[in-house]
């Protein structure tokens, strides 16, 4: 009578005979790492932060397609947008993988090296989830173990300086226990983790510490930049020499990108010029080039062909149109087409995405060290990523025109790739001490974005997104940011 | 004795008959008592009578030969004024036969009136099917002489010339007949009053009037003539405190059902019984409906159980009412055969004014052109030669009208064959069906299979065995209407663009051109006719019993079921490529699932009359039931062929999955009915589940109910009103419960779908995803009901009202979590009540008997529904689109109620714009205000308001039936009073927003200050900076309807004409129908009537494009041999 009642679920684990050995452990962290794939973490909703920092618009179906990010494009943002939820509830879902590997790991039998490096990563990847959080949203819910009851799940936030101090914590731990070269391809390194921390620091302006991390990087001798840009964007050229840190996706036979536990990306489908059958659900035309972006590549740019379509531009037999597009740009860096060979399907492409790359470390090196007034000693790891574009090597010493100059390179090298325009806008002030985001996106606009009606709405508020509305109907410990 | 009461058997050998002699005459063998023990023990059945009718009684020694124990028994309690009639399987009640109008006493003095002599009278008796009826009393009026018909409904005996022949029947109308020249040849018609007279009450039966709880019963008669897939949707309108409606038009599409009101923010669905064994109806999205594997034409009977009292026998699954389903099963005597066929066709009743080419494209101009965009001309559209040019609208025409395109008449058909008889010992009841039905959109059908054998074998006097066996197979043609709000094909009717083609170079077109101007929308002809979706099931659902009658009263039941469900799916998009919208590849998916569901039941039944007072009878029993499943599905997205539908010839990089899952119930349950002289009576129910859908914690549950009823026309004050045939008080009260969650909620599971990719492989990943609660329970229900049941004028008039308050408490919720737990999602946890209190009166009256005959059926039902609590008093959003919510369950307010914006009229000037709260950043003259509720001077979430209630004020159901000669009629209105809808399709079609095409409303456009249009339709403005489209009260409208639900005509054949016809019927009777015939409703969408989206209570009233309910017109046709 008692086994009559008793029915074992068969297609899902039940907890208590899981957590046993170190397979299990491994599975456990691969759940960690699956959460960086989702949508609303780098599938999707990173890269559109790019249009909210105003280098591209939706575009897509026109009208009311993709309207949580027109909504954030415009500065209109509301506590209910779905894209800001997404990304909050996502990247809690990370952690909260990671806690369960902090938590119950270090109970299992196992070899202690080993279980040393997963729990390395584990942090590693939860910092990089705070990072995002903090950024976004300032104080948010510190938690770093396994909720189990509903009572635990009312947390108020903590102190924007108590996560970074957080974060800052994980990866110092990452960095002491992962090695040079990940066992298994794709996982964090120490490298990846110094250069995760000298973004945390360059984004606290704390420059001297940017600049050791970076340098350490550098000096490491692990990783150089791919002779051509477009390598890092190549499936086949994947965790190359550049790649500090990438999201592994892979072409997906039972899923695509729409669904939650799929492991492949889907930017080639959104990015994909609409309609043009380029990719294999014809393409969705998201994330529109602006002209004013557009404009900014210099004559030679070897970027801009790599980076964007523009009209006439050819792929195999598909000569690009601008009648596909509403501002007659497309997005080109991450379009996996079908004639490439790559494996793709609807929504399923197997294109990495790249977190951190050896260039933008050159970058914040070079930043790091102006900031300092170092600003010739700026000027090598600066000129390395212009050479590489095919762009004469700039020989300024004037900090405030460097400062530009590297806000500018940043913005070509990294464009559209996780949101790191948005970040940029964000952390830094212009020459007159005004944060950028401020300061530019209300210059954008007629006649140069005529699609842009809302960037002149931008104020202080907008810098932080709002705490989305399902967590404070469920939350009562927590507080909105100002002016939502 | 006297002349008159000698009579002769002409055909049999002649003989006396007996008036109810007080003692035994000469020619009498046998008394009544020990003729009754002698069948008891023969037969194993059981008599249910009150001594005083039996005592002292005889039956005549020699009778004509019957051929069955019943036919004989009928015809020897006929000539003692007494009836049989059978409560359900071999039980069986006697009770006088209706009082006559006294003889004539013969005048003092004079000769007897022995003038009229003797003539010998011969005919048939049939039923309206023409069937035979065998065992019908024939009495001549006011006399004691009588026969009874044979097994084929004749008769022959003596009557005195110029006298009048009573036929009676149980459970049928008696009627008179003159004795003139000739045969006489009688139909009787079925007496619905009587036929309601049994109550099937789960795990056994009841007679109305000893029924203490509320229950509503539907007849086979109002079902059939009813031209529908399923029985669920026959049930509409029919039964009070019941309603129905439908979430779809799609043949063979969903139904939802609530019995009185909502009780849940889960699955508020009824359970179903069908010959005793329980399931849910399992609603294949909005396309699909397990009720219809079960043939219409094969239920006797339906009856809805609604009040605790009723549906505590069902303990855990009683909280929404329990339909309990009876087949037809065999009855002794000639095999009859029937034939039942309809022919019908189908349309949309009504479709939507849309805009023409002409209109659309000045719209799309004057849209673009409000939006700063480039307006389409030859120069700016790029692809001249497949763009229209929209700088000269009046030359476009018409164009397309997509609505024709994908809407046809459509045909449905119906088939049955039925075999019914059997001996003593053996019955049957054997029937096949085929029923067919085009969708009113193309490329869209379902038909069904079925076959049933229900059998009843008597082993001995003490052992009965039987089953009953239902096969049927549906086939499903789908195609996508309101599952996806934006490519379903009555969405793509009303938007795709007027001025695109249906056909471009030899196939289908599609839109080519900038976005802005041409949409991006697919061809919806094109869709309906190449994705080729179908959903196929098997199912065999039945049941073996077997009763022994262990000493008398006490009896044994066990009753072993089987539900076996076999689901195919498979669905093929080919590759094509119609202007922009393009396939590259096939896809090709295809699935399998199964469900075994065993059931095993014991019942012990004690029946005990104790001093012809006191009337016990008791119940107790076990059950036990399984429930396994298991599915594999398989899919190809790069599937190379588009003639080819086998996943193997694909490129081998096909998807898979499969599960398994399961569930169990172990339940006792006992019952006590008890009567003191018929009048008080009080029944006692309870059942205790346990479920493996919980955890230790809770893992079994108790359900009790108690109910008592007074017959007040039983007591001795009222036992004299002649014209007060019935009338009983009832009240109940009880707990029942509703365990409708996930299977394993109380568990901490993990989910191991959480891959990652590592070098060339896919590993797996594992995460929690659930907060799980242990200690997670049913949702106890708890409900009283009063009510009266009222029987005036010899039943003429029979009334029912019952008021109701029905508590759902720790309701069953899936909580929101914190998102930053981390958790997708948590396990149920009982919080939240939600109150329904209700009213339901159902009157039967038979306004005029005899030739011509009326009778009305009504009843109405009017509930209130309220949400008590919820976690937290946390509202629950539910129903996006474009990802706003629709729907909030908030405390005090009714489940589901519709939740969004006020409007306040459009902007006539910048100045109004300015001064009034802030909207969004490109608000402008011409858009919609907005109410500022909380007046914070900016209209954001917090604006938002209840704007309406999904749920009737009341239904109401009103049948009258007319019948003359052989002509009958019936009419059956259906009324639904004081809902909301939430018409979404307008989110779409008066968007005028982009590419799409808007529906005529919006000519009322606004253009300028001076020229508003009619003041609620605003300006057209690409992308909408407003968000003129959000959910808000311009979406409400009022759902009331009346409809003209059916109305039937029909002619039966006199019985002589078929007699020297060549086919040899034995009846013939034609009807025509017409269902939906017309719809009164200020509603403008389709139809007024949308159910609930995948029946979630949670979504009810939402008009997301839903396939149309159908208008149809049927000619049918019943033949009985």
């Amino acid at each position: 009578e008692k086994e009559f009642l008793e029915k074992q679920p068969k297609n899902d684990l039940a907890a208590e005979n899981f957590y046993k050995d170190e397979a299990d452990a491994q599975r456990a962290l691969n759940g960690a790492y699956h959460g960086l794939q989702k949508s609303g973490c780098f599938r999707m909703r990173l890269w559109t932060l790019d249009i909210v920092a105003g280098n591209s618009i939706v575009g897509a179906g026109g009208a009311g397609d993709g309207q949580e990010t027109q909504q954030m494009a415009n500065f209109a943002t509301t506590t209910a947008n779905p894209g800001v939820a997404d990304i909050w509830s996502t990247h809690y879902q990370t952690i909260l993988a990671v806690n369960v590997v902090l938590d119950r790991v270090p109970a299992i039998s196992m070899d202690a090296a080993r279980r040393d490096v997963i729990l390395g990563e584990a942090r590693f990847l939860r910092a990089l989830c705070y990072f995002d959080l903090v950024r976004l949203f300032g104080k948010v819910p510190l938690i770093l173990t396994q909720q189990t009851t509903r009572e635990s799940l009312n947390v108020g936030r903590a102190s924007v300086a108590d996560v970074y101090r957080q974060i800052e914590q994980d990866l110092a731990l990452a960095e002491q226990v992962l090695p040079a070269q990940a066992a298994i391809v794709g996982h964090a390194t120490k490298g990846a983790a110094k250069g995760m921390l000298a973004k945390v620091y360059l984004t606290q302006n704390k420059w001297a510490d940017a600049a050791t991390k970076a340098q350490e990087v550098v000096g490491s001798g692990t990783y150089s930049l791919n002779s051509s840009f477009a390598t890092n964007f190549n499936p086949a050229t994947e965790n190359g020499p550049e790649s500090l840190f990438e999201v592994q996706y892979a072409f997906d036979p039972n899923s695509n990108g729409f669904s939650g536990d799929a492991v492949c990306n889907s930017r080639s489908e959104f990015m994909g010029p609409r309609s043009a059958n380029i990719t294999p659900g014809g393409g969705f035309g998201w994330n529109q080039p602006t002209a004013e972006f557009v404009s900014q590549f210099e004559t030679g740019d070897l970027r801009k062909p790599v980076t964007v379509f523009a009209n006439g531009d050819q792929l195999g037999s598909f000569t690009y149109s601008a009648n596909s597009s509403i501002t007659g740009f497309n997005t080109r860096k991450f379009v996996v087409p079908i004639s490439s060979g790559a494996q793709t399907a609807f929504a399923n492409d197997p294109l990495n995405t790249v977190v951190l790359r050896y260039a933008d470390v050159l970058l914040m090196l070079a930043e790091a060290r102006n900031e300092q007034g170092q600003s010739a000693d700026a000027l090598d790891p600066l000129n390395l990523v212009r050479t590489r574009a095919g762009l004469p090597a700039l020989s300024t010493t004037n900090q405030a025109t460097l400062r530009d100059a590297i806000m500018k390179e940043r913005r070509l090298e990294l464009a559209f790739e996780n949101g790191e325009r948005w970040f940029d806008l964000i952390r830094s002030k212009d020459n007159s001490g005004q944060v950028r985001a401020l300061s530019f996106l209300p210059t954008l606009g007629t006649p140069n974005d005529p699609y842009g009606v809302g960037r002149g709405n931008i104020s202080a508020k907008f810098l932080l997104l709002p705490i989305p509305q399902n967590e404070r109907d469920n939350n009562s410990a927590i507080d909105q940011n100002p002016g939502y | 004795g006297p002349a008159a009461a000698q009579t002769a058997l002409a055909a049999l050998s002649p003989q006396q008959t007996h008036t109810a002699a007080e003692t035994p005459p000469s020619a009498v063998a046998q008394s009544l008592k020990s003729a009754l023990e002698e069948l008891k023990s023969t037969y194993g059945v059981t008599f249910f009578y009150s001594d005083q009718l039996v005592e002292g009684k005889f039956l005549p020694k020699d009778h004509p030969a019957f051929s069955s124990w019943q036919e004989e028994l009928r015809y020897g309690l006929g000539q003692l004024r007494l009836q049989v009639e059978k409560l359900e399987g071999n039980t069986y009640i006697i009770s006088p036969l209706p009082p006559m109008a006294p003889a004539p006493a013969p005048a003092r003095g004079s000769t007897p009136t022995l003038a009229a002599a003797d003539v010998p009278v011969s005919g048939r008796v049939v039923g309206t099917d023409g069937q035979g009826l065998p065992g019908v009393t024939v009495l001549v009026k006011g006399t004691a002489i009588g026969s009874s018909t044979n097994t084929d409904g004749s008769f022959m005996m003596s009557a005195p010339e110029g006298s009048t022949l009573v036929f009676s029947y149980v459970g049928y109308k008696t009627q008179e007949v003159g004795v003139g020249g000739g045969p006489i040849n009688v139909t009787l018609a079925v007496d619905e009053q009587k036929l309601n007279e049994v109550v099937v009450v789960g795990y056994g039966t009841q007679r109305r009037e000893d029924v203490t709880g509320a229950i509503a019963s539907v007849t086979e008669q109002e079902i059939k003539t009813q031209p529908v897939a399923g029985l669920d949707q026959a049930l509409q309108g029919k039964a009070a405190g019941v309603q129905v409606s439908q979430n779809s038009g799609a043949p063979g599409g969903g139904v939802s059902i609530r019995v009185r009101g909502v009780g849940t923010v889960g699955n508020a669905e009824p359970l179903y019984v069908v010959d005793g064994v329980p399931f849910y109806s399992d609603s294949d999205g909005q396309n699909g409906n397990l009720l219809n594997t079960i043939n219409p034409n094969d239920i006797a009977s339906m009856d809805i159980l609604k009040d605790a009292s009723a549906t505590a026998i069902y303990g855990s699954r009683g909280a929404n009412g329990v339909v309990i389903i009876t087949t037809k099963r065999g009855k002794a005597g000639r095999t009859n055969i029937g034939l039942d066929t309809y022919q019908g066709v189908q349309q949309v009743a009504h479709k939507v004014d849309l805009l023409n080419a002409t209109q659309f494209a000045e719209l799309n101009n004057e849209l673009l052109a409000n939006g700063g965009q480039q307006v389409n001309s030859l120069a700016s559209a790029g692809t001249a030669a497949t763009t229209p040019d929209y700088s000269n609208p009046a030359a476009l025409g018409q164009g397309t009208d997509w609505q024709k395109e994908i809407f046809r008449t459509a045909r449905i058909q119906n088939y049955n064959v039925n075999f019914n008889g059997g001996s003593e010992k053996t019955q049957f009841a054997l029937s096949g069906g085929f029923f067919k039905q085009e969708g009113t959109i193309i490329g869209s059908d379902f038909k069904r299979y079925s076959l049933r054998m229900n059998l009843d074998h008597q082993v001995n006097s003490r052992i009965k065995v039987g089953s009953s066996l239902g096969l049927s197979r549906t086939e499903a043609g789908i195609v996508t209407t309101d599952e996806d709000t934006q490519s379903g094909l009555v969405f793509l009717a009303q938007t795709q663009l007027p001025t695109l083609p249906v056909y471009r170079n030899g196939t289908f077109a599609g839109p080519e051109g900038r976005i802005q101007f041409v949409g991006d929308r697919p061809n919806p002809v094109g869709r309906a006719l190449t994705f080729d979706n179908n959903i196929y099931r098997n199912r065999l659902l039945g049941n073996v019993y077997a009763e022994v009658e262990f000493v008398k009263g006490l009896r044994f039941r066990t009753n072993l079921g089987l539900d076996a469900s076999f689901r195919e799916n498979s669905f093929f998009e080919p590759a094509y490529t119609w202007g922009s919208t393009v396939h590259p590849t096939a896809a090709l998916s295809q699935g399998q699932s199964r469900e075994l569901v065993w059931l095993t039941e014991n019942t012990f039944t004690y029946t005990k009359t104790l001093n012809e007072k006191h009337a016990l009878t008791v119940l107790l029993g076990q059950s036990a039931q399984n429930s396994q499943s298991r599915y594999l599905n398989a899919g190809d997205n790069t599937y190379p062929y588009n003639t080819l539908q086998a996943l193997s010839a694909g490129s081998g990089t096909y998807s898979a999955s499969s599960g398994e899952f399961g569930w169990s119930l172990l339940s006792y349950m006992g019952r006590v009915n008890y009567s003191f002289a018929d009048k008080y009576l009080f029944t006692g129910t309870v059942r205790v589940d346990g479920s493996s859908r919980f955890g230790t914690q809770n893992k079994y549950g108790v359900f009790p109910s108690g109910s008592v009823a007074w017959r007040v026309s039983q007591e001795p004050f009222l036992k004299d009103v002649s014209r007060l045939s019935d009338l009983k008080l009832r009240a109940s009260y009880g707990i029942t419960g509703n365990q409708n969650i996930g299977l394993y909620e109380y568990a901490t599971l993990l989910n191991g779908a959480q891959r990652y990719v590592q070098g060339s492989s896919i590993v797996p990943g594992v995460v929690p995803t659930s907060l799980p609660n242990p200690a997670v329970q049913w949702e106890p229900n708890k409900q009283l009901d009063f009510g009266l049941d009222l029987g005036i004028l010899d039943n003429r008039v029979v009334f029912t009202a019952d008021v109701y308050n029905r508590l759902t408490t720790k309701m069953l919720l899936t909580p929101p979590v914190t998102p930053s737990s981390g958790y997708l999602g948590a396990a149920a946890v009982n919080a939240g009540q939600v109150r329904n209190q209700g009213l339901e009166l159902a009157l039967t009256t038979r306004n005029l008997v005899g030739d011509f005959s009326w009778n009305t059926n009504f009843n109405i039902s009017f509930t209130r529904n309220k949400v008590l609590e919820l976690i937290n008093d946390q509202p629950i959003l539910s129903g996006s689109i474009l990802t706003q919510s629709v729907t909030r369950t908030a405390v005090g307010q009714p489940i589901g109620a519709f939740y969004g914006y006020v409007t306040d009229g459009i902007f006539q000037t910048a100045d109004q714009v300015r001064t009034h709260a802030t909207q969004q950043p490109g608000t402008a003259p011409g858009d919609i205000r907005y109410k500022d509720l909380n007046n914070d001077g900016i209209i954001n979430d917090q604006d938002r308001a209840y704007i309406g209630s999904p749920i009737p004020k009341f239904t109401a159901g009103l049948t009258n039936t007319f019948a003359y000669k052989g002509f009958d009629l019936s009419v059956f209105l259906y009324a639904v009073y004081g809902n909301k809808l939430f018409n979404a399709n307008r989110i779409f079609t008066e968007a005028m927003s982009g590419a799409a095409n808007q529906t005529t409303e919006t000519l009322n456009r606004w253009k300028s200050a001076t020229d508003p249009g009619d003041g609620e339709m605003p300006r057209a403005v690409y992308g909408d900076p407003n968000t003129n489209a959000r959910v808000s009260d311009r979406y409400v409208e009022d759902g009331s309807f009346l409809r003209i639900k059916n109305l039937t005509l029909g002619y039966t054949m006199p019985a002589k004409w078929l007699g020297t016809s060549a086919v040899h019927a034995q009846s013939l009777r034609l009807y025509a129908t017409a269902q939906n015939l017309a719809t009164f409703t200020k509603y403008r969408g389709y139809d007024p009537e949308v159910g609930s989206f995948g029946q979630s209570s949670l979504q009810t009233g939402v008009d997301n494009g839903a396939y149309p309910v159908a208008r149809t017109l049927t000619l049918g046709l019943n033949v009985g041999f």
